[in-house]
């Protein structure tokens, strides 16, 4: 069923748009769960209007470690069939969560990765560094897991419950984009990719990651290993 | 013997007592000792250094002793990098803990509800 669905967002300083993100998860049958990645502003008074679950970083740890803390979350103490990691920076459309279940529930797939290169239509104002930098990643991950994924770096992906559990990100920063793809190549995970929507609003472009970011994922791959 | 040896020397002590009370890996400390011996027979006879470079191909005492502390210098920083990557790990297990330990509720009446029961 589709409301056995959690959504997970991790979320750190965003009081100018989780409560956009949040209003617009009104009426719909998902769980939510806030992940507040010890935010200093008002993020978590924000999201505590809304009906929500919300759990606490007490130190800053960063996104991979916010999400991983969703998974346990989500696995240990929910009935979750399947579960949507979902962006706090409003660059994705809710609408798009129902694309990401209906392989999981329907068509045997364990993970369903949103990707923003699949459907040309929907890349609403890519800026042009970004769209090299992610050219590159993906040039990458297909070197190092084989896997043949059209947007690497996309924070909108589905789970099955089954394949949650087997994942497990120890790269507490950005690295940990690269790391799932990693466990899905080692697990077998079947896997899909679903076209989505990515909005790059004036906001998300001045929060986005920066160019600069692509070293340290690197640097975090080669000597972060275990 | 100079006092700059001197002083050398008394720091060489210094640190040697203080690593092998300290809680390092084996390794770590039979490294540390080696490297310290080695400095403090050096310090004491300079033209073994030049002797032993010799032997090893080098020119000169003082290039050999520079390789043997880039060597040093790196074992070091690979073993600080695998113990600060150790304690932000634990670090993070606790912090995920407490995180998951808390939920807050808030339901469709803006009800807040803590501590939901482990399923």
């Amino acid at each position: 069923m589709i409301d056995d669905t959690w959504i997970i967002i991790p979320a750190y300083n965003e009081e100018g748009s989780i409560g956009q993100v949040l209003e617009d998860f009104r009426g719909k049958p998902f769980s939510v769960l806030v992940v507040d990645d010890c935010s200093r502003d008002n993020t978590k008074s924000v999201a505590l209007s809304y009906p929500i679950t919300l759990v606490t970083h007490i130190i800053n740890l960063g996104q991979g470690a916010a999400l991983q803390t969703g998974f346990e979350y989500v696995t240990q103490y929910t009935d979750a069939k399947y579960v949507v990691t979902f962006d706090s920076d409003g660059q994705h459309d809710v609408n798009d969560i129902r694309n990401l279940i209906e392989p999981l529930m329907n068509c045997g797939f364990d993970v369903s990765l949103g990707s923003r290169f699949l459907d040309t239509n929907r890349l609403i104002d890519i800026p042009v560094a970004k769209w090299i930098v992610l050219k590159l990643g993906i040039l990458f991950t297909r070197l190092t897991t084989g896997l043949k994924v059209t947007d690497t770096h996309n924070g909108l992906r589905g789970f099955s419950i089954e394949a949650l559990r087997k994942i497990n990100i120890s790269h507490d920063r950005m690295a940990h984009a690269s790391e799932i793809l990693m466990q899905v190549s080692k697990h077998n995970i079947r896997w899909v990719e679903v076209p989505v929507a990515i909005r790059y609003t004036e906001y998300s472009k001045k929060k986005g990651q920066s160019v600069f970011n692509v070293f340290d994922i690197l640097w975090d791959l080669f000597f972060g290993r275990d | 013997m100079n006092l700059f040896q001197i002083i050398i020397l008394i720091l060489i002590l210094i640190i040697f007592f203080t690593v092998t009370r300290s809680k390092v890996l084996f390794l770590e400390r039979v490294f540390t000792i080696i490297v310290i011996l080695g400095g403090v027979v050096f310090l004491l006879y300079p033209n073994l250094t030049t002797r032993i470079a010799n032997l090893v191909g080098i020119g000169r005492g003082a290039d050999l002793i520079f390789y043997v502390f880039i060597i040093y210098g790196v074992f070091w920083f690979s073993v600080l990098s695998t113990r600060f990557r150790y304690v932000d790990r634990k670090l993070t297990k606790i912090v995920r803990a407490i995180a998951i330990s808390k939920p807050v509720h808030k339901n469709q009446n803006k009800e807040e509800t803590e501590n939901m029961e482990v399923k």
